[in-house]
Order: C-alpha cells, then sequence, then structure tokens
C-alpha cells in the first residue's frame, strides 16, 4: 500500500509513484481499483495519467534500431588489432625481462664465485680486488680518453661547423621519420585489404562447397 | 538461437576461437547496439560504444556465469559504458536526423510519407531520451525496449529493486516535463505557421512536401 496511501482518499491525489507503478501494471487488484476511482472523480489526475500514458505508449511501440551493415567484421578487426598490440607489448616486456634476468644472474653468478674463492684462499682476494682495482681504472681511462677526445674535438672545430653538424643530423633523423610514417601506413593498409581479400575468398569457398553439395 | 550453441559459442570464445565470438555479436550486434544508440543518441558515439562493449566482453568472458543470461552480462557491460561516456561528456548536442531509422532502417519500400512520419516519431523519442539524466537513461531504455523485470534490470545496473523503483519514478517524471513541454512547443509553432503565409519550421514543410508530393501521386 506504500505510495498508494494517499490515493484512496479522493481528497488527495494520486502520487507520481503509484503511476510509475500503474504503467508497469505493478499495483495490486485493490490499488488498482482505488487508482480508477480517483481518477474517474478527478480531472487534473486524469489529464495527468493521460499525459503518462501517452509517452508510454510512444516508447513502447519504437522498435530496436540496429548497426550498420558489417559491424561483425568491424568488431573482429578491432579484436584483432587488439590482440597484435598484446602479443607486441607481451614480447617486449619478455625481451627486456629476459635480458635483465641473464645479466642479472650472470653478475649474481660472478660476484658468488669471486667471494667463495676469495674466502677459501686470501691469494684470491687479492687477485680479485687487484682485477677490480684494474676494470676501474680501466674505465676511468677511457672515460679520460673520451673527454679529452671530444674536448680537443671541440677546440679543434670552429662553432659554426658544430652546428651544421648538430642541424644535419637533426635533418636527416626527421627525414627518416617523415619516410617511416607512409611506410608504416601503407603496411597497415596493405594488411587491411589482405585479411578482407582472404575472407572473401573464403566466404566464396564455402558457397561453392555449399553449391556443391546441393 | 538455441541456449546450447550459445554456451558453446562461449566456451569456445573463451579459449580464443574469435569465429565462435563473432556469432556472439552477430547475436547480440541489434539489442546491445540500440542499448548504446538510445542512451548516447548518435550514430557515431553508439557504434563506438558498441564495438567497446563487445571488446570488454571478450575481455572479461572469464568472468561470466551461466547463472545471469549473457544477453543481459552483454547489456550490463553496454549500459555501465554509456553511463560512464555521459558523465565525461561535457556537452550534448544530438542531430535530429542523426538516425538509424533514417539512413538504413528504412529502405524497406514504404512510402515517404510513411518514412518522414517514422523518423520524426524517433527522432522525438530520441530527444525525449536524451533529456534525462545519465542513470535515469538505462532504466526507461531497458524497461520499455527489452521488456525486462525489475529484477532483470536491477541486477543489470547492480542496484536494488527499490532504488530502481525510484530511478524509474524519476525518469517518468522527466520524461512526462519533457514530453508536456515538447507538445506545447508544437502547439505554438503551428499556430504561429497557420498565421504565417509561408511555413515556419522546416521539418514541418518537408513533412507537408512530402505529403503533397504523395497525395498529387495517388
Amino acid at each position: 500500500m506504500n505510495e498508494f496511501q494517499a490515493t484512496k482518499d479522493h481528497a488527495h491525489h494520486v502520487s507520481s509513484e503509484a503511476m510509475s507503478l500503474a504503467l508497469d501494471s505493478l499495483l495490486d487488484a485493490a490499488e488498482l481499483q482505488a487508482f480508477h476511482s480517483h481518477l474517474a472523480h478527478c480531472q487534473s489526475c486524469r489529464q495527468r495519467w493521460q499525459s503518462w500514458q501517452s509517452f508510454s505508449d510512444v516508447l513502447q511501440v519504437e522498435p530496436l534500431v540496429g548497426p550498420r551493415p558489417g559491424f561483425v567484421l568491424r568488431v573482429n578487426d578491432q579484436l584483432r588489432r587488439r590482440q597484435q598490440r598484446r602479443e607486441r607489448w607481451a614480447g617486449g616486456l619478455v625481451l627486456v625481462g629476459g635480458t635483465v634476468s641473464i645479466w642479472a644472474l650472470l653478475m649474481a653468478g660472478l660476484v658468488l664465485t669471486v667471494l667463495t674463492w676469495s674466502a677459501l684462499n686470501p691469494a684470491v682476494r687479492v687477485a680479485a680486488l687487484q682485477y677490480v682495482g684494474f676494470v676501474g681504472q680501466f674505465i676511468a681511462l677511457i672515460v679520460n680518453y673520451l673527454g679529452s677526445l671530444s674536448r680537443g674535438a671541440v677546440a679543434g672545430m670552429p662553432v659554426q661547423a658544430l652546428l651544421l653538424v648538430f642541424s644535419c643530423v637533426l635533418l636527416l633523423g626527421f627525414i627518416v621519420w617523415v619516410k617511416l610514417i607512409p611506410a608504416s601506413q601503407s603496411a597497415e593498409r596493405t594488411f587491411v585489404r589482405d585479411s578482407a581479400l582472404a575472407r572473401k575468398a573464403e566466404h566464396s569457398a564455402a558457397n561453392g562447397r555449399q553449391a556443391a553439395q546441393r | 538461437m538455441a541456449e546450447n550453441d550459445e554456451l558453446t559459442w562461449i566456451a569456445a570464445a573463451r579459449r580464443g576461437d574469435r569465429n565462435a565470438f563473432g556469432r556472439l555479436v552477430q547475436a547480440y550486434q541489434v539489442p546491445v547496439y540500440n542499448l548504446t544508440y538510445r542512451m548516447l543518441g548518435n550514430t557515431g558515439e553508439a557504434e563506438d560504444a558498441a564495438q567497446e562493449t563487445f571488446l570488454k566482453a571478450y575481455a572479461r568472458l572469464n568472468t561470466y556465469q551461466p547463472d545471469m543470461k549473457f544477453s543481459n552480462w552483454i547489456l550490463a557491460i553496454a549500459s555501465h559504458h554509456c553511463v560512464d561516456r555521459l558523465r565525461r561528456r561535457r556537452f550534448t548536442w544530438v542531430p535530429v536526423d542523426d538516425n538509424p531509422a533514417l539512413e538504413w532502417l528504412s529502405d524497406d519500400g514504404e512510402q515517404p510519407d510513411a518514412a518522414v512520419l517514422r523518423s520524426e516519431r524517433a527522432a522525438e523519442i530520441q530527444r525525449l531520451v536524451s533529456k534525462l539524466d545519465p542513470d535515469y537513461r538505462a532504466p526507461i531504455v531497458l524497461r520499455y525496449w527489452y521488456d525486462l523485470s525489475y529484477k532483470e534490470i536491477a541486477d543489470i545496473l547492480n542496484i536494488s529493486e527499490s532504488a530502481l523503483k525510484s530511478r524509474l519514478h524519476r525518469a517518468r517524471l522527466q520524461l512526462a516535463e519533457a514530453y508536456d513541454g515538447q507538445h506545447t512547443e508544437e502547439r505554438r509553432k503551428s499556430t504561429a505557421s497557420s498565421q504565417a503565409e509561408e511555413p515556419v519550421s522546416p521539418r514541418t514543410g518537408l513533412r507537408a512536401a512530402v505529403l503533397r508530393a504523395g497525395a498529387a501521386q495517388g
């Protein structure tokens, strides 16, 4: 009786909640009788009810609309593209992860071996430290050499020549980038066209088989 | 479509069979597209949303429980997706003639005047639905176009039945207001156009021209 309580009394108007339930045929027999007996006496509620019924009837008869033809193919293409993108990402992650893991394992193995040997034999520890020192010195030498080389090159070349080289490199990079974009677009178009042709061929083969069976 | 077929397709699609998933798309493209179109109001967005719904469904197929109808499960994905889109949208613009009933459904050999009347009615309905708040559109569309029970709609929208009752009631209040407003405006326009020499509304003019052409042919 909840929302409809007020409608039993003709002095009160029918609530909009009751109208909503009435449209969905959710009022019980007693509620429905009270509802209609109120409408019979109340013009304002009757008008409101007619308006609610009108838009409800308009909505009721409107048919379902479907997408443009070829929707299934479009969804399938989207699905394929997403899967390819995911596979590329997964492949890249496996490659990077695998490389990092292998290097980490190699380094861990090396460190463990050196530590074990140096624990067993003090002479090995001394030798290992010497090697570490040599490696450090070697890296420092290379860094120093490269630094002096670049300083010498900068000192030896005038600023204009440096700017020219820098501009040429930028230009070259830009040209390569611009060339890559249409190449990738054309590859994508070719792939889409080939897929469509393959589907068409498959479809005609299936039709041919059906015709042969008949 | 038999329920067994559907379960077979779902199982195959879960194993990665895209053809089986294609059959599910084929079977549910109209209900899903209709929901997205009714909620979003234009064909371009509706197509995007319907495609996105199927892609999401494919990604989440493993979470589907057969105790819910597959149609309701996929409509739930579509309605949540549309509500998200509507909330993100800053401006609502629904072109009146951007209407699938006009674009590719009226190609069934019907008379031009009937097609115009039908498309006018469809546009009127779409204008009504587009005036609803995002949270009220899905209950109305599911109730009127899919004829689902309160329980089914509540399950799809993931709300209680009492919350659904309240949303339907509020939605109908908004619809009644919009419907009355629309008709008052139409009456005002028709009075104005009958007083003027030339028709004021191009839509009225188009309709009249089509009717005149029909009468001349008849």
